[in-house]
């Protein structure tokens, strides 16, 4: 049975090594797929979780994450981003999340319309403001594909829609965001 | 700035938004107070501890989550259906199954048909799911490969819960004769919470069995009066291959006796049809008690008995639809859930309701319906053998080589036996897929379609099938084609249409042919 968020939290308090493996059994795969969704290695996923659960071990205490699957899924990302780059400088490929960028650098307001140090200043607050103002589903595609690094088919399935939907969908976001972003 | 950077500042968005982001994890309310139906990714089975059930709930997002089979479906269907799967089959990670799944699902890239389906039953948990690729068949939008997977979980009451897998990959079975692909089982035991490969020796018979082409379900176990375990390595229908008392302990299993009428050598048909009458006798009384003491059989036999007469409302009792087939594993589990079942290529999501099928009739126009049937199983749930009991004896093909079918002799003892099974089957007006049945709605197109025949040999073998492209005129149906038999088979082919236009007529409302 799996132990629910709060005993797990209250288990890294405690240091108790159970944490790991309970955070493991009900969070593995989760946090598996969020970091093979940008690294697209599995032997570099593994590695990512793996590397999750030593930052989390030493991240809790003293933080006590509200909402762990967030908090656990973040960290997961963000090493994921971390391995990518260093990836990136081997040369070493991953097929999505390279498309992924490439998308996202649609989404960057360019220097003709911006001054170039506003590019550098994009703040998660904007972005929250511009998510705010989505309706619930495009909102949700955003998020699966731009924060959780889900293949386009993977959304297309997970909503019951088409793929095309997904991309025309992913598309209009793009465009809009770029446009809030520059004005 | 670069993508990456802002993949980075989306990373750090507020968390109700991330939250808010999780695919669907609904869980489903019972239907028809049967079933409960977790909206779940992938649903796996786990025995955790020696005496209670829990079923491991994988959901979309890989969350995972064990519930207490109580907590589930304590009191109505003994039933968990896993929803969704058919859209994930990478996610079916099946724990227990780890990388075979991966073998199949993968490599093949098929999506699955069917939800994996569960039952609780006595010791047991049992079920199971198929998966089919649509790629290479030559004539119908349903085609190629299958595999079926099932599963079954046993509390032995010694705390080593124990559980059984059966692959069966099958290759279009309704339309070939041919089983090419390989069929194995692997028997594992719970230990310290991973599941071990116990006695791989047993399974060498899986070579002699698989050797014959045929279509294998999962081992059994029954708990013998004397409190040993009989393991019973059946074929498909419990045309039975072994039957072994074995003893299982924290060790592993150990063969006390082989029934004396196992074949020594060589699992020749002949041999092992003489063993089967005593097999079948205690499998069945086995099955027996679990179905007398399954109240919900009726429930479902009135589900599909309603199901049946809404699809022959729908289509004015002029096309037979597939309902109670044993014919393929595919049928065995995933149109074990009540209601409806309708195949369709994943872009067809929307069908999936009565209303759905009256407005693809009313377009007649949708390429992607590979099948409608009704769902069903009745057989599966009284123990693959119920649905046949009272079938008329099959004397003569009894006797025949069921396992390397020789076309033309098998099709003159059906030939031989049609009216006897046909006034048995016109009993059953509900269960009709015995011999000759089911018909597939296939490739519906603007004014015909195709109907996919299905041509059982034997109860539950499914053997062969013709493809007939039926024409809608204003006067009522029309065969255009002949029957296209894919095989080359001459003597099948004739024996076929044959059969066909002989079906049509004593069934006289299937196709009214001009």
């Amino acid at each position: 049975m799996c132990v629910d968020d709060n005993k797990i939290v209250n288990l890294f308090f405690a240091r108790d090594e159970s944490a790991i493996s309970e955070t493991r059994q009900k969070y593995g795969a989760y946090l598996f797929t969020v970091a093979t969704n940008i690294l697209c290695n599995a032997q570099d996923g593994e590695e990512c979780v793996s590397d999750t659960y030593l930052k989390v071990w030493e991240a809790i205490p003293p933080k006590r994450p509200s909402f762990l699957k967030c908090f656990l899924a973040k960290i997961t990302r963000n090493r994921a981003l971390d391995m990518y780059r260093t990836n990136s400088a081997k040369k070493r490929g991953n097929g999505n999340f390279v498309l992924l960028l490439d998308e996202l650098s649609e989404t960057i307001p360019s220097a003709a319309d911006v001054h170039t140090s506003y590019e550098n200043n994009i703040t998660a607050q904007q972005i929250d403001n511009f998510l705010r103002d989505l309706n619930e589903e495009t909102r949700f595609v955003f998020m699966r594909r731009y924060w959780y690094a889900d293949p386009i088919s993977t959304i297309a399935k997970g909503c019951r829609i088409s793929e095309s939907k997904v991309k025309s969908m992913l598309l209009r976001t793009r465009r809009k965001l770029k446009e809030f972003l520059e004005d | 700035m670069k993508p990456e950077k802002m993949f980075e500042v989306i990373g750090e968005v507020d968390e109700k938004f991330v939250a808010a982001a999780e695919y669907p994890r609904r869980v489903q309310g019972a239907r028809a107070g049967i079933f409960l139906k977790l909206a779940a990714a992938a649903c796996l089975i786990a025995v955790i501890g020696g005496s209670a059930w829990f079923v491991r709930v994988q959901y979309f997002d890989e969350t995972v989550e064990f519930i207490g089979a109580e907590e589930l479906d304590a009191s109505d269907g003994l039933m968990v259906v896993a929803d969704f799967l058919a859209d994930y089959p990478s996610i079916f990670s099946f724990g227990i199954l780890g990388e075979f799944s991966d073998m199949y699902f993968d490599v093949h890239g098929m999506p699955l048909h069917s939800p994996p389906l569960v039952r609780l039953e006595g010791d047991s948990i049992s079920g199971g799911l198929v998966a089919g690729s649509r790629s290479d068949a030559p004539f119908t939008r349903e085609r190629g490969t299958r595999v079926a997977t099932t599963f079954r979980m046993y509390d032995l009451g010694m705390g080593i819960p124990l559980v059984t897998i059966g692959f069966t990959p099958l290759v279009a079975q309704r339309q070939l004769p041919l089983f090419e692909t390989d069929t194995f089982w692997e028997i594992y035991k719970y230990v310290n919470g991973e599941f071990v490969q116990v006695i791989p020796e047993i399974f060498e018979w899986r070579l002699q069995i698989s050797a014959q082409r045929y279509e294998l379900p999962t081992p059994n176990f029954f708990r013998d009066e004397d409190g040993s375990f009989m393991l019973h390595l059946g074929t498909t229908h419990n045309i039975s291959a072994a039957y072994l008392r074995v003893a299982i302990t924290e060790g592993g299993m150990e063969i006390i006796e082989e029934l004396p009428h196992r074949p020594d050598t060589q699992l020749t048909p002949l041999r092992m049809r003489g063993a089967e009458a005593e097999m079948e006798t205690i499998l069945w009384s086995r099955w027996s008690d679990l179905v007398e003491g399954f109240p919900q059989t009726q429930e479902i036999l009135d589900e599909l008995i309603f199901a049946y007469n809404e699809l022959v409302r729908i289509f004015n009792g002029d096309v037979s639809f597939e309902i109670g087939s044993g014919t393929m594993r595919r049928e065995w589990y995933s149109d074990y859930d009540s209601g409806w079942n309708v195949f369709m290529f994943p872009d067809e999501p929307h069908i999936q309701t009565v209303q759905d099928i009256h407005n693809l009739i009313d377009s007649v126009y949708a390429q992607d319906v590979m099948a409608i049937g009704a769902r069903h199983m009745r057989a599966m749930l009284e123990g693959e053998r119920a649905l046949f009991r009272d079938m008329p004896s099959f004397s003569d093909i009894d006797n025949a080589n069921l396992f390397y079918p020789d076309t033309t002799q098998l099709l003159k003892l059906v030939d031989a036996h049609w009216h006897e099974a046909a006034a048995w089957q016109a009993t059953r007006p509900r269960f009709r897929s015995v011999v000759g049945d089911p018909i597939f709605i296939t490739d519906i197109r603007p004014g015909s379609f195709n109907a996919l025949m299905v041509f059982a040999i034997v109860p539950g073998y499914s053997y062969s099938s013709s493809v007939w492209e039926i024409v809608l005129t204003d006067e009522g149906w029309r065969i255009n084609n002949e029957g296209r038999c894919p095989y080359e088979i001459e003597e099948m082919y004739r024996l076929q249409n044959e059969t066909w236009h002989r079906w049509c007529e004593v069934e006289g409302r299937v196709v009214r042919g001009r």
